[in-house]
């Protein structure tokens, strides 16, 4: 055979490296930010009113978060913060809707300023400064001034 | 329980469906976790210019594919 595409190997393998290098400093900037907005979402969350509620401390001190890479495009990411114990989102929501407490509202707060919505009124409030501290971080991170 | 979560994304996405800051946009929303916990998601996406980056990227790309592929003679690999 005459001719023919010669696929070099090891200059293939080179610059999948060289770009995964590239994207992976992106990609590493991109999660160390969100794990830092995570961190400030979940503070927040804790100490301005209105706070976690406390009782026996679970609640508080199950603030977790993860990140997801992908999305749309390479620059995207998905970050997912919260509480994860199973009575957070019946706490958050004031009460419960369904199930054996279905109807029974929770009113006997055990801090002045602990509370319901104590994670979506900071997203309420702070969300554009979310946003903000990502793309400044991620920006630092990727030697650009923010 | 569900269906004020399920408001209050309706609220969000009605008032302001996306957030925007110099250097990115985000999509910000709670959601009820898998076993009874509440989050908030964020789907972000950086816009800042990464010009560099951006740059960097695609001379490589172009670079290597030019590397990449030596097509010898034009009549193809069956001739």
């Amino acid at each position: 055979m005459a001719g023919g595409i010669k696929w070099d190997e090891a200059k293939a393998e080179k610059m999948r490296q060289r770009l995964d290098k590239l994207a992976g400093g992106y990609s590493s900037a991109a999660f160390r930010a969100a794990g830092q907005v995570a961190q400030q979402v979940i503070n927040d969350a804790i100490n301005i009113v209105p706070t976690v509620p406390l009782r026996t401390g679970n609640l508080r001190s199950s603030g977790t978060f993860e990140v997801f890479s992908g999305g749309l495009t390479w620059r995207s990411v998905r970050l997912v913060v919260g509480f994860n114990t199973p009575y957070a989102a019946a706490v958050h929501q004031g009460g419960w809707k369904t199930g054996p407490l279905a109807g029974k509202k929770m009113t006997n707060w055990s801090e002045s300023g602990s509370g319901p919505y104590f994670l979506s009124s900071k997203l309420q409030r702070f969300r554009v400064q979310y946003v903000r501290v990502w793309g400044d971080k991620v920006a630092r991170l990727l030697g650009m001034k923010p | 329980m569900t269906s004020d979560i399920e408001e209050y994304q309706a609220r969000l996405r009605a008032e302001k469906p996306r957030v925007t800051s110099a250097l990115a946009v985000g999509d910000v929303r709670v959601t009820r976790l898998e076993g009874g916990g509440i989050g908030a998601v964020f789907d972000f996406e950086f816009t800042g210019p990464a010009p560099r980056l951006d740059r960097l990227l695609l001379t490589r790309l172009v670079r290597g594919l030019v590397a990449l592929g030596d097509l010898g003679d034009d009549r193809g690999p069956t001739a």
